[in-house]
């Protein structure tokens, strides 16, 4: 009797469960016999009211065709299952290939950029990062960076004189070597990015306006060995480990000794090509040790401390960086341009 | 300038492994910076001598002849040549087929109008030796050998630097050949071979007397005149002319190219008069042979024609070479056409002389004239340099016009005083200033190739500065350093890292906020950042109601656009609307920069003025514009508010009401409030301006002083703590006049309820179909939050009923159907 009615129900429910399309169905198949409240399972609860003797065969039987639908309703699911991927696969599918407009994202000035990377350099070596004014005093811009009135190198620079007495716009960024003395005195170390200006006409290699970042660094005993150490790390870091500095003499009245500094081509590695035009070198620095009469203009005392001063032309490194052949561009405000940093 | 190789050797002998190229590698590293190297007579090693057997007229062209040419070996050649000065019997320079010359012309065998040439003979400027000062081929001595390769004829074959004059602008001392051997002998520690004075020896009694009276003697350090007689003038010897041609100057006559080749020798510019044009002094017996040279300041008004033929006028503060009469010469810079050499000239006054550097070169400024002595002068020369120079010039003139007499004695007049030092020089300070120990023997032998006169006392050196050094190029002990640093070589020092005590940076707040707000408006808000120039232009100025008078104006700007400086980033940022509307569908884009006021800043102006400089601000603005976009107003509005949330700066939008600035529509302008006090503006262009400048579609605007927003940074955040119970969020839609506030709005809102209505957001502003005319409908949504329970749906229906009609009675706002 309790043998044919489990008999039954597993046909009946291995019939049901084969004849299920979808998994909804199967999930109600799995309750109607295995839940909690199934068919099967009260069945099961019945085995404890049989004779004693029944009882062993009967739970033994029961727990098979358990097992029995248990993996039929396993194995009828993983079928409808894969079925069904396919299915939502249909449902689902676009063309991955093709884009919609991406968010659009502006983009900073190159000048921007590399100001940014070279002030991060010399803040890890613990330099200030300070900003000066644009419009100077001929004190700080000449006169306090040893170059009297009648130094031949303010005929050189171009100065753009503005109304008022003494005043012009910054020929270089130089102006707060002195200013930052005076505030800070000794010791000190600092980066000056910022905006200069040359009264000339411009083309694509000459602009009125254009970008340096000026540094310096006064402590005990500085040496022209020191400025060579510090800006080969600067090379290498822009440059990669290869990077070397070379050093060559160069006058300007605000230094002595007076260098100018060339890197390793990055384009070609010192071998010679276009960029460097066959030298292997790059220009991108002009430096020196403080002169002493600078120094004693910014108060310091050049019997007791020295330092060393560099400026980066940002502008020429933006340009050589990117491989930018029109100095105007930077100013220009042409999206064209701007948009691709 | 350019610097001969061969010429360089006169003075010093370069070691046999040194090339030219090497030499110029090493300068390059030492000493100057070189521009190009052009190497001369290459070619001559591949050209041959040939002897011009027969020439007769070309039979089918009236200008060309027809040669027969031996070129040795047996050899004879048919050559069609076209220079005029061909004749039989010359020794000339021949080009064989498969020669390439150094204009890039490759010969070949062919045929010219019927006759095949099997050849061609050059001329000195188809051999690369610059302009001929003969027309026609080079015609070669006599002696020279047939057959033979031309460069043992021509000893030509030269390497010509091209020296960056800039870089030579502190050393006088460089600007001829032997300053620049001295150099070359201390770099490769070769002997200098030094120019000795020597007394001329063909001074001779003569009846002319000569004076020479310097007015100015501090114009005028020295001057040496001397009166050379029994002069013919005529071209130069083919050496002379050579070597000139061969640094770029242009051969003319004897006694010019004597000048000329001591100014680029020495770098001393000599000047030669021509005795007979100069006034001569009545007084005294010997009429017509006394002159009397006058060094003075031009007079006013007094005018000059120069040799180039130009009429100079002259002022007090020029220097002038006169004699009795008229000014003959602008001292330095260049003589007068009055008193120049010619043809017949047979006696000459002879000039070296040393001038004032700034006043030659304010001269040669102020003229617009600058010349190879005015360039040479503004250096500021040795007045040695003329002694020099005089000498030498003596000495070549008795070599190459055999009969010249010097009459009487050479004048010199001086008035130089030299800081010759001595400087004390210690190595420990040379060591400390290099970072490298340089052996004291080095340092030794370095300063004295440069010249430098040395005395050991105890550690220290005493450093006596050759005159040549000692014209305000070296003065300090540091400029020594730098002697002996280039010398031994910036490549021989090590670099080394400063060993100083570690410090933590200043932290610049300006920088960090300007960083922070630049990678925001970017990065985040789509904006790209413009650097316009800190210029402005007068009539650009105008046309945003901006006063000029009212910006600093440029004094000097040689570009009519640049005629004051900014005051606002405004101007500049709407013609980069103007010039991308047309690229691009939206234009988003900012500038940080500074902007200028007449009125004082806080920066003094140092030395000894107690001024301050012109206050600086740094100012932020921005500009959206987007194709169909009509109110970009919201658009820019959103972009500050951003910005201001991101340095956590609590600000309001206030109506603009009173004095919209021009160029903004003052419609649409709001300003951005901070703390009671206006910290910018967010507007649209006004559609005058928008007009003037051709922008076609709406601008919005935004504008913030950033100079003050960095004082209200405060990279504080004080945390709330998340809400414990939840909120309810239900939409209203109103319909309310069409002007209708929102802020007022918003106000009345939490009038009506403030404590649970925790926030009100305005999604949708509609004004249209199904909207009564002079209406709008707001739609908003509020949430409400108890903090001590959960709120219930009812509570918050019923503060929704209170505010309704709160709305209802302050602007008659209705339900929205």
């Amino acid at each position: 009797m309790f043998q044919d009615e489990l008999q039954k129900l597993k046909e009946r429910a291995l019939n049901e469960i084969r004849g299920a399309h979808d998994l909804d169905r199967l999930r109600e198949m799995e309750i109607k016999y295995l839940g909690r409240k199934g068919e099967l399972t009260k069945i099961l609860r019945t085995v404890g009211e049989l004779p004693e003797t029944e009882r062993g065969p009967a739970g033994n039987l029961a727990n098979q065709v358990k097992q029995v639908l248990a993996s039929e309703l396993g194995r009828a699911k993983k079928a409808l299952g894969e079925k069904e991927t396919g299915k939502v696969g249909e449902k689902e599918w676009i063309d991955v290939t093709a884009s919609k407009s991406k968010r659009h994202l502006g983009h900073l000035n190159p000048i921007s950029l590399v100001q940014y990377e070279l002030e991060d350099i010399f803040s890890s070596m613990d330099f200030m990062v300070l900003d000066g004014p644009e419009l100077e005093s001929d004190y700080y811009n000449f006169e306090a960076l040893n170059i009297p009135s009648w130094h031949p190198a303010r005929e050189m620079q171009d100065t753009f004189y503005v109304e008022g007495d003494g005043l012009l716009m910054r020929t270089h960024t130089s102006p707060m070597q002195v200013r930052t003395m005076e505030k800070y005195g000794a010791p000190v170390r600092a980066v000056v990015p910022g905006r200069c200006f040359r009264n000339e006409a411009t083309d694509a290699r000459h602009e009125h306006t254009f970008y340096q970042l000026e540094g310096f660094m006064v402590d005990k005993d500085i040496s022209v060995a020191n400025l060579k150490a510090v800006l080969e790390v600067v090379a290498q870091k822009l440059y990669g480990p290869d990077a070397k500095v070379r050093l060559r003499p160069k006058y300007y009245p605000f230094v002595e000794p007076g260098v100018n500094g060339e890197v390793t081509c990055f384009l070609c590695h010192g071998k010679g090509c276009r960029l460097c035009k066959n030298t292997g070198w790059l220009e991108i620095f002009g430096a020196g040790l403080i002169h002493p009469n600078v120094l004693r203009a910014g108060g310091i005392d050049p019997e007791k401390w020295s330092g060393f001063a560099f400026g980066f032309g940002l502008t020429r490194l933006a340009m050589l960086k990117y491989g930018i052949d029109d100095i105007r561009l930077f100013c220009g405000g042409d999206l064209r341009f701007l948009n691709q940093f | 300038m350019k610097i001969s190789f061969n010429w360089l050797k006169d003075f010093v002998s370069v070691p046999k492994n040194v090339t030219p190229e090497a030499l110029a590698s090493k300068l390059m590293l030492t000493t100057t910076e070189i521009e190009g190297i052009e190497k001369r007579g290459e070619v001559l090693d591949k050209l041959i001598v040939g002897f011009v057997k027969t020439r007769e007229k070309h039979p089918n062209a009236d200008r060309l002849s027809a040669t027969k040419v031996d070129i040795g070996g047996g050899k004879i050649l048919n050559i069609v040549c076209g220079a005029p000065n061909i004749a039989a019997g010359q020794k000339v320079v021949v080009a064989l087929p498969g020669v390439t010359l150094p204009n890039g012309l490759t010969l070949e065998r062919r045929e010219v109008r019927g006759i095949v040439s099997e050849g061609m003979i050059c001329s000195a400027d188809e051999m690369g030796l610059g302009p001929s000062s003969h027309a026609g081929i080079m015609v070669l001595s006599g002696a020279a050998k047939v057959g033979a390769k031309v460069s043992t004829v021509l000893p030509m074959k030269d390497v010509i630097y091209e020296i960056d004059n800039k870089s030579l602008s502190h050393r006088s001392d460089l600007w001829g050949h032997y300053g620049m051997a001295r150099e070359v002998a201390a770099i490769f520690g070769q002997k200098f071979k030094e120019y000795k004075i020597k007394k001329a020896k063909n001074i001779s009694k003569s009846a002319v007397k000569f004076e020479v009276k310097v007015q100015n003697k501090k114009l005028c350090p020295r001057y040496l005149g001397a009166v050379v007689e029994n002069i013919k003038i005529g071209p130069s010897p083919a050496w002379l002319s050579a070597r000139l041609e061969s640094v770029g100057v242009r051969s003319i006559n004897n006694i010019v190219d004597i000048t000329n080749y001591v100014m680029l020798e020495f770098g001393q510019p000599m000047h030669a008069f021509d005795f007979e044009k100069v006034e001569a002094d009545e007084r005294g017996s010997k009429r017509g042979l006394t002159r009397k040279i006058i060094v003075r300041e031009a007079k006013n008004g007094e005018s000059m024609a120069t040799i180039d033929g130009v009429q100079r006028k002259l002022d007090s503060s020029m220097l002038v070479i006169a004699d009795n009469k008229k000014p003959i010469a602008i001292a330095g810079v260049m003589g007068g056409g009055n008193s120049e050499v010619s043809d017949k000239t047979t006696k000459i006054i002879l000039e070296a002389a040393n001038f004032d550097f700034i006043n030659v070169r304010k001269t040669s400024m102020r003229l617009g004239l600058r010349t190879e002595a005015s360039i040479r002068f503004e250096k500021g020369l040795d007045p040695n340099f003329a002694e020099l120079g005089m000498a030498r010039a003596l000495e070549l003139i008795a070599k190459i016009i055999p009969g010249a007499k010097v009459a009487g004695k050479i004048v010199d007049v001086k008035n130089f005083k030299l800081n010759q030092g001595p400087i004390k020089f210690d190595f420990d300070f040379l060591n400390k200033k290099i970072g490298e120990i340089i052996p004291p023997a080095k340092v030794v032998s370095i300063l004295k190739d440069l010249g430098f006169g040395l005395k050991k006392v105890g550690k220290v050196l005493n450093v006596k500065i050759p005159t040549w050094r000692a014209t305000k190029d070296v003065d300090v002990a540091e400029d020594l350093v730098e002697e002996v640093a280039r010398v031994y070589g910036y490549d021989n020092i090590r670099g080394k890292m400063p060993e100083v005590r570690m410090t933590t940076p200043e932290e610049n707040r300006a920088r960090k906020v300007e960083r922070l707000v630049k990678n925001i408006l970017a990065k985040g808000l789509g904006m790209t950042e413009i650097c316009n120039y800190s210029f402005a232009e007068e009539k650009v100025l105008r046309k945003f109601g901006l006063n000029p008078a009212e910006h600093i104006r440029l004094k000097n700007s040689i570009n009519k656009n640049l005629t004051h400086l900014r005051q606002s980033l405004i101007p500049g940022l709407v013609a980069n609307m103007a010039q991308n509307q047309y690229f691009v569908d939206s234009v988003r884009i900012f500038e940080m920069g500074k902007i200028f006021f007449r009125e004082a800043g806080e920066l003094k102006k140092g030395g000894k003025s107690s001024e301050r400089l012109p206050r600086q601000d740094e100012s932020l603005a921005g500009m959206i514009l987007e194709k169909g976009n009509e109110t970009p107003f919201y658009g820019v509005k959103a972009v500050a508010a951003e910005v201001l949330d991101v340095l956590h700066i609590a600000h309001k939008f206030e109506v603009w009401q009173k004095d919209v600035p021009m160029w903004a529509n003052s419609a649409r302008t709001a300003k951005i409030v901070v703390g009671g006090k206006t910290l910018g503006i967010v507007t649209e262009l006004s559609p005058a301006v928008e007009q003037s400048f051709g922008v076609r579609h709406r601008v919005g605007i935004f504008g913030i002083n950033f100079t003050e927003l960095v004082k209200l940074y405060r990279d504080e955040v004080a945390y709330r703590s998340i809400p414990k119970y939840p909120a309810i969020e239900l939409d209203l839609a109103l319909i309310v006049t069409q002007k209708t506030v929102w802020d007022d709005v918003l106000k009345n809102i939490f009038e009506a309820e403030n404590r649970l209505v925790k926030e009100v957001k305005l999604f949708d502003v509609y004004e249209g179909r199904g909207v009564e005319a002079g209406k709008k409908s707001l739609a908003f949504r509020i949430v409400y939050r108890s903090d001590e329970r959960t709120l219930r749906i009812e509570e918050a229906k019923k503060i929704e009923e209170k505010i309704i009609q709160k709305l209802g009675q302050k602007f008659g706002a209705k339900l929205r159907a």
